[in-house]
């Protein structure tokens, strides 16, 4: 059974690059934008992870991290943020919305994978 | 992935010249509407994405010039620094800047002094402003997890004790901490004690907290980041405790490990106290501890678990530190089994002389010697001992091309390739193998289509095995095929004249006939046996190993060759006998019985040189003609009867001295080409005796009558 | 997550298959009480059950608990899923000697390695 991953993110590389990642590991995965977008696109649907960016139009990750886990049906799915350095209060800031871990920006495809591993088993 | 790396570079390139843009447009409305906070994030989150994706694909110049660009833009968003014209005339230059890194082979060419002034001006407009908000510092130590992973750097060995007591709301987070427990495991040698103390009653419970917490024993080289690694992710919300147990032997070389009580003590789990009570009471501890209800049932499951593990991998590390071998030129053994026979020599002569004299003292400084020149001679025998299974192997490869040859479905299988045998032995016991496991093939196992008529498996299978039967191995062939026919042996032996055509034989001794030279069965000569130079030379190759054959062989069920063999070579156990005064040793192998052969016994049989021994007729060998050794024929001469491939012969000699630990040494290079001796040893008193080439002088004589007729 | 309790007199036998995980943790829990109320021996079919997280093993743990609280019994009856076992050992649930509350030596966990 193929284990579903969202990978919420503004910038259109980081997306394809952590998609295809993903893809080319065997995950199924979907795409959203921002956060806005992931959660009409979640709606119900089950997914077994989450990847979101931090930096976000219309509802940043920090916010999606808190409406996702306000929702019954989400209330355990891990969530990986993606941050950069500079970012360590954001960091925290997610930490505490439940956010299960995170990625500092720059990373490399294996660095993603070793973290959707550790995160999914 | 360098295909795919490109296409996401190419993807950034147009993704941020879309942001320039849009950047370039946010700007300007954003000097008409300096306050509009929704602009300015726009502006910062272009600068975000263009210096977070950069970095991911490379363009690290374009990613450390936009980071200024972003720090400005922080503030501007904190509201510590206003929007100024001088801000936007900075930003827009900056925007053109990343526009000309980003694509270099546009006509505007990259300024690198200009790129140096932008980074100025913005650092010097931040620092202005900035003075108490914090640096833009990178996070301490806490990098990316995976990032570490892969710079970890192999250490030694060593075991760490891990209590990780996690959160309660760690489920909230979305953590399942058996994958923690799962990485763990994956880092090495791993013992998990799970502690649910803590688990209430169900009426307390919140399904969705995690009340247990865990004792982890690791073994591993991957050093402690690892560990703290698995736990990134988690360890500012739980309780993690690492100690190193065991750092791979370097201090501690004792297998023993700590008590029970030391241990729980260590962990905090027991106070010194309620130990030294508990200790008081002369009982095993741990029961004891969880009778009185002093400790957790869990905790003592862990320590235990610890002390088990430990043991285990010092245990483990003794015996790898023991297996570890060192490589020796066979020469330098070959040389110490020489200086060992020597000293087995030696030792012989003192010992007679302790034994002749009257000293006690000296007598059991001999025995002495004695107990330990045979622990040396042994020991030293075990160094050369190595496993047939290497010359196994290269008989598959045989196998397999030889039953391609002949098309053939043929199967080896091996059994016993751990069977330790002499060097010596194995080396040569190569040809002899290779022949016999041929004719197996050739001649055993039949083609596809026959077996299947015959209602067998369409493959075949050869089996070789090796194994210890006292002071020999039995190295045994067996094959599935045709097996021996005793009727077209019979037939065939008699044209050749080597049986008589009505003469009364077992199968047994029929199928020994194939042994014989100049015999062979196959009705086609093939490439791969048949020439009838096979089998007379395996035996005559087992001969000079001391060895044995005998086959057994049922009729369309297949043949079984075993061949015994000595374990050494270099030092037999030997009967001694004399004639006249020289000395000569029989292997004692081969020995069977000593009887006497008196005058009367010689007349008896008129000449002929037969003995009766309990009604069966047994031909001898006169050892003193042979030799040509002259002097006079004691009363009573000895036979040493040898029973010799199912047959026995008799050799007289004058006396049978008795036993003798023989260390064989080879004859010079003068007498090497004598027949009937194989070699030579020296006895205690330092004369030397001869080793009887068994084999040889029984085909002699066979050879000499034959002649004679 | 689905299951099933039949019940005949004091012995009731809850079969449960599915997926146990946190999400189905409360729903399991209010199960679970409800069937050790009502019986006295209570046996838990887990042959059907396909997934079982740590939460629902902390659940049964309690679950054991809680019948020896009340002086009854639980067992897990027939063999276990590969599920189970697995994460038994995953968990590192696996026993030599029960808790303080096994005091009638039926803790759940026993056996192993």
């Amino acid at each position: 059974m193929g284990k579903t991953i969202m990978t919420v993110d503004d910038s259109t590389s980081v997306r394809q690059m952590v998609s295809f990642t993903l893809k080319e590991a065997g995950y199924d995965v979907m795409e959203a934008v921002d956060g806005k977008d992931a959660l009409s696109k979640l709606n119900g649907t089950s997914v077994n992870m989450i990847i979101t960016d931090l930096n976000m139009p219309n509802l940043d990750g920090i916010g999606l991290i808190r409406q996702v886990r306000a929702n019954q049906a989400y209330k355990f799915v891990p969530i990986v943020m993606l941050t950069t350095e500079s970012q360590d209060t954001k960091k925290q800031e997610g930490k505490a919305a439940g956010a299960t871990g995170w990625i500092v920006k720059p990373f490399k495809p294996d660095q993603l994978l070793a973290v959707v591993k550790k995160v999914l088993g | 992935m360098s295909g795919a790396a490109d296409k996401h570079r190419e993807t950034f390139r147009e993704e941020a010249n879309e942001l320039l843009t849009e950047l370039e447009t946010a700007l300007l409305e954003l000097e008409e509407t300096p306050d509009d906070t929704e602009l300015i994030g726009r502006v910062f989150r272009a600068m975000h994405t263009i210096k977070g994706s950069g970095a991911m694909f490379g363009f690290d110049d374009i990613a450390a010039f936009t980071h200024e660009v972003e720090t400005a833009f922080d503030l501007v968003r904190n509201g510590k620094t206003a929007v100024t014209k001088g801000l936007i005339d900075l930003t827009l230059s900056a925007r053109d800047q990343i526009r000309a890194m980003l694509n270099p082979s546009d006509t505007e060419t990259v300024d690198v002094v200009k790129a140096g002034e932008l980074v100025a001006a913005f650092r010097e407009l931040v620092t202005g402003k900035k003075k108490d908000a914090c640096p833009s510092a990178p996070a301490s130590g806490k990098g990316s997890p995976s990032a570490q992973v892969s710079a970890g750097v192999k250490s030694e060995k060593a075991t760490y004790r891990v209590r990780f007591h996690p959160a309660r709301d760690i489920f909230m987070c979305g953590t399942n901490p058996l994958c923690l427990l799962n990485e763990m495991r994956g880092l090495g040698n791993c013992r998990i004690v799970a502690q649910l103390e803590a688990v209430p009653p169900l009426e307390d419970l919140n399904p969705g907290e995690c009340y247990t917490y865990w004792d982890i024993i690791l073994t591993t080289d991957q050093g402690i980041n690892a560990i703290k690694d698995v736990f990134i992710f988690v360890e500012d919300s739980s309780d993690l405790k690492i100690d190193v147990i065991d750092d791979g032997g370097r201090l501690d070389t004792e297998s023993d490990y700590k008590r029970l009580g030391e241990i729980l003590t260590e962990r905090g789990d027991l106070t010194t106290d309620d130990l030294q009570k508990t200790l008081s009471a002369q009982k095993r501890i741990g029961e004891l501890l969880i009778e009185t209800g002093t400790i957790e049932p869990g905790h003592v499951e862990s320590a235990l678990a610890e002390q088990k593990h430990v043991k285990e991998i010092r245990k483990e590390r003794q015996s790898t530190e023991s297996i570890s071998s060192i490589r020796v030129p066979s020469e330098k053994l070959d040389k110490l089994v020489d200086l060992v026979g020597e000293l087995v020599t030696v030792q012989a002569r003192l010992s007679q002389t302790a034994a002749a004299g009257n000293d006690s003292t000296l007598l059991s400084i001999s025995e002495e010697i004695e107990r330990l020149t045979w622990e040396l001679r042994d020991n030293t025998m075990n160094i050369r001992m190595i496993p047939i299974g290497t010359t196994f192997s290269k008989f598959k490869r045989l196998v397999r091309d030889l039953s391609g040859e002949l098309g053939k479905e043929i199967e080896m299988t091996t059994d016993g390739a751990e069977t330790e045998l002499d060097k010596t032995v194995i080396e040569k016991l190569n040809d002899p193998l290779v022949h016999l496991i041929r004719n197996s093939i050739d001649h055993g196992i039949e083609m596809p289509g026959e077996r299947e008529a015959a209602g067998k498996p369409k493959q075949g299978t050869v089996h070789l095995s090796a194994v210890h039967s006292g002071t020999s191995v039995l190295i045994r062939i067996k094959d599935d095929g045709k097996g021996l026919d005793a009727e077209t042996i019979r037939a065939k032996a008699a044209e050749r004249g080597l049986i008589a055509s009505d003469a009364e034989l077992s199968d047994r001794e029929l199928f020994e006939l194939i042994l014989l030279p100049g015999f062979s069965t196959a009705k086609n000569i093939t490439n791969v046996s048949g020439r009838g130079v096979g089998m007379d030379v395996v035996k005559q190759a087992l001969g000079a190993l001391r060895g044995h054959i005998e086959i057994a062989s049922t009729k369309g069920e297949g043949t079984t060759i075993t061949l015994r063999l000595p374990l050494t070579l270099a030092i037999i156990e030997g009967l001694l006998v004399k004639i006249a005064d020289d000395c000569f040793v029989f292997p004692l192998s081969v020995v069977e019985e000593c009887v006497e052969l008196t005058r009367k016994d010689v007349t008896d049989s008129h000449g002929r040189n037969l003995a009766n021994v309990r009604g069966q007729i047994i031909p001898y060998i006169r050892l003193r003609e042979r030799f040509a050794i002259g002097g006079d024929l004691p009363e009573i001469e000895q036979i040493v009867i040898i029973g010799s491939d199912g047959c026995r012969t008799g050799f007289v000699v004058d006396n049978v001295i008795g036993e003798h630990q023989t260390v064989i040494k080879s004859l010079g290079r003068f007498y090497r080409d004598t027949e009937g001796l194989s070699g030579a040893t020296i006895l205690g008193d330092g004369t030397v005796a001869l080793i009887l080439d068994i084999n040889k002088l029984v085909r002699n004589a066979e050879l000499d009558e034959q002649a004679a007729l | 997550m689905d299951f099933n309790v039949e019940q005949s007199g004091a012995v009731g036998v809850m079969t449960i298959g599915g997926e146990l995980t946190v999400q189905h943790a409360d729903e399991l829990k209010a199960a679970l009480m409800r069937s050790l109320d009502a019986v006295d021996h209570l046996i838990l079919n887990l042959d059907k059950v396909t997934e079982i997280d740590l939460s629902c093993l902390q659940l049964l743990c309690s679950a054991h608990r809680t019948s020896t609280e009340l002086k009854k019994q639980l067992t897990i009856t027939g063999n276990q899923s590969d599920a189970l076992k697995q994460v038994i050992e995953t968990a590192g649930y696996s026993r030599h000697v029960g808790c303080a509350f096994d005091c009638n030596k039926s803790c759940l966990w026993l056996g192993g390695n």
